[in-house]
């Protein structure tokens, strides 16, 4: 198992991940990051106002206050974040069904060797299925009601989640394991005091993951099998060719990925924080 | 008494496969320290592993005060040279001795008391709060033994325990652990391939030949008085004699080995 999934198990976890090194040194320098977030967003629309208000059709590329413009009336009526919130919960429904799911089965493949020599190649296969390629099946099955979103959502998560779980219970150091069996720990205590915590870190890398996929898989979903939500949003306004309201959406789109990810750290940090020791080796 | 008899240990098929160890036999009293030493890859481990119960023998077997051994307890502590990665990175130091504590069931003022009596043993008492990230390897290692004694095991079963630690911290822990055994009368059976290490510890010496086929080659006593200095010419002689020995093995090592 560890040949096929080698690779992927390298890219999810916490400690090998490029630029993680180069955030920290940011990081740590309290004043500077504030500032430099500021400049570069200050940069990002000066720009962006300049050359679409100046240089490109501003039909196509609507220059930020016009976006702005067409937002407020969206805010006013509360449309974006009826769509926001509709989006926000078919993520939140799919990634946490996702989520628990992949985390029980993980533990399990991760800790006896026959069961996951049993589905691992079920999930090499079905893991390059994205949930775009399966929103027609999708349909199908459910129909284009929330359960089709949910599922879709659901497969997005299951395979990041699974695979970083997976990898976190293999890599507990044996060292600990015997440690705690020399202490008295028979295998249920092992599992919930050594490797379940062990695996912590890796499993919430690859929700983080998981979770920024399913902000991706929403969005298609809801333009081909949904009345409402975000991606509805974009559609419309695709059909109708309202480009502000199309940024309008985009903008949304990453602000709000943009904010879970945030609240799912902040919340992380204040719960597990103590389990989010990066290995050292 | 911990007593091996006649233990093999083939890895793989037992016809095809790899023979560790060949034929050991030793006996190893109460209270005793006992040094196993020799180079890497002479199977040390692997018959420390077998004594603490984490592996079975291929033939023979190791038996404590008469009961064969047949998987790891609490009676016989295994302590591995990554004490990181054998403590809970997510308790701190007061939660690790704890936990062993839980295991075992030892619970209430009892539980308490041990917490209390064991952090101060290795002077670990003021950094209660911390978790081992914010520990050096010495006070990790601290932390790991802590941990165990406060179980109260039989035997301490070391794996070049120090071996990751710089020279100086290395000495205060050969000291440390001295006094701990000179108080506690436990018996300890110590790897390292380090000599000095083994005859500034030791009661006896069991020097291993390089695999496969590992066995004793021979078994030294040491007489001197504790604590040890090296700088005595008795000192000298025995590693001397000891050097030869290893030297010995060293040549039937192969080149990428060495």
């Amino acid at each position: 198992m560890a040949s096929i999934s080698e690779p992927s198990i390298r890219a999810a976890v916490p400690s090998a991940m490029p630029g993680r090194a180069w955030l920290r040194i940011i990081k740590s320098r309290h004043l500077r990051t504030p500032l430099m977030t500021l400049a570069s967003l200050i940069l990002f629309f000066a720009t962006w106002q300049i050359l679409s208000s100046f240089l490109l059709n501003p039909y196509l590329i609507p220059p930020p206050t016009r976006v702005f413009a067409t937002a407020v009336p969206m805010i006013k009526s509360g449309e974006i974040f009826r769509d926001a919130g509709i989006s926000l919960l078919r993520v939140m429904i799919g990634f946490s069904l996702g989520a628990a799911s992949a985390i029980v089965v993980g533990v399990v493949m991760g800790r006896l060797r026959i069961i996951n020599d049993l589905f691992d190649p079920i999930a090499e296969f079905l893991r390059y299925l994205s949930p775009t390629a399966m929103i027609p099946i999708a349909v199908i099955w459910f129909g284009i009601g929330e359960e089709s979103k949910y599922f879709l959502i659901f497969w997005g998560t299951f395979f990041f989640v699974l695979i970083n779980t997976i990898a976190g219970v293999i890599r507990t150091p044996a060292a600990r394991q015997r440690a705690a069996q020399c202490l008295g720990a028979n295998q249920l205590q092992i599992f919930l005091i050594v490797i379940i915590p062990s695996a912590v870190p890796y499993i919430i890398t690859g929700m983080r993951v998981a979770m920024a996929s399913s902000f991706m898989s929403i969005i298609p979903a809801e333009m081909l099998a949904a009345q409402s939500g975000l991606g509805h949003l974009l559609q419309v306004s695709g059909m109708l060719a309202q480009t502000d309201r199309i940024f309008v959406a985009l903008a949304t789109i990453s602000l709000l990925g943009f904010a879970t990810d945030r609240a799912f750290r902040y919340l992380v940090h204040r719960t597990l924080h103590r389990y989010m020791v990066v290995p050292e080796t | 008494m911990l007593s091996v008899e006649q233990i093999s240990k083939v890895f793989g098929e037992s016809q095809s496969g790899y023979s560790a160890l060949k034929d050991i036999s030793m006996e190893i009293a109460q209270g005793e320290f006992v040094c196993l030493l020799g180079p890497s890859g002479c199977g040390k481990t692997t018959l420390l592993n077998i004594l603490a119960g984490f592996e079975r023998a291929t033939f023979g077997r190791a038996t404590f005060n008469g009961k064969t051994i047949s998987g790891p307890a609490g009676e016989r502590m295994m302590f591995f040279q990554d004490a990181g990665s054998a403590l809970f990175p997510w308790q701190t130091v007061e939660q690790n001795v704890r936990c062993g504590l839980k295991l075992q069931k030892i619970r209430g003022a009892e539980q308490d008391q041990r917490v209390e009596y064991f952090l101060r043993m290795v002077g670990l008492a003021d950094h209660r709060g911390k978790y081992p990230a914010q520990l050096s390897g010495g006070m990790r290692q601290r932390l790991q033994i802590a941990r165990a004694l406060a179980i109260d095991p039989q035997i301490l079963l070391m794996d070049e325990p120090f071996a990751a630690l710089d020279a100086l911290t290395r000495r205060r822990m050969h000291a440390f652990l001295l006094d701990i055994w000179e108080r506690t009368k436990k018996t300890v059976v110590f790897v390292t391939h380090d000599i000095s290490e083994s005859i500034l510890m030791a009661d006896r010496i069991m020097i291993m030949t390089y695999g496969p086929n590992s066995r004793i080659k021979e078994v030294l006593t040491v007489g001197l008085p504790r604590p040890r200095d090296p700088a005595v010419p008795a000192f000298g002689e025995l590693y001397g004699r000891i050097e030869q020995l290893l030297e010995e093995e060293t040549v039937r090592m192969p080149d990428d080995a060495a």
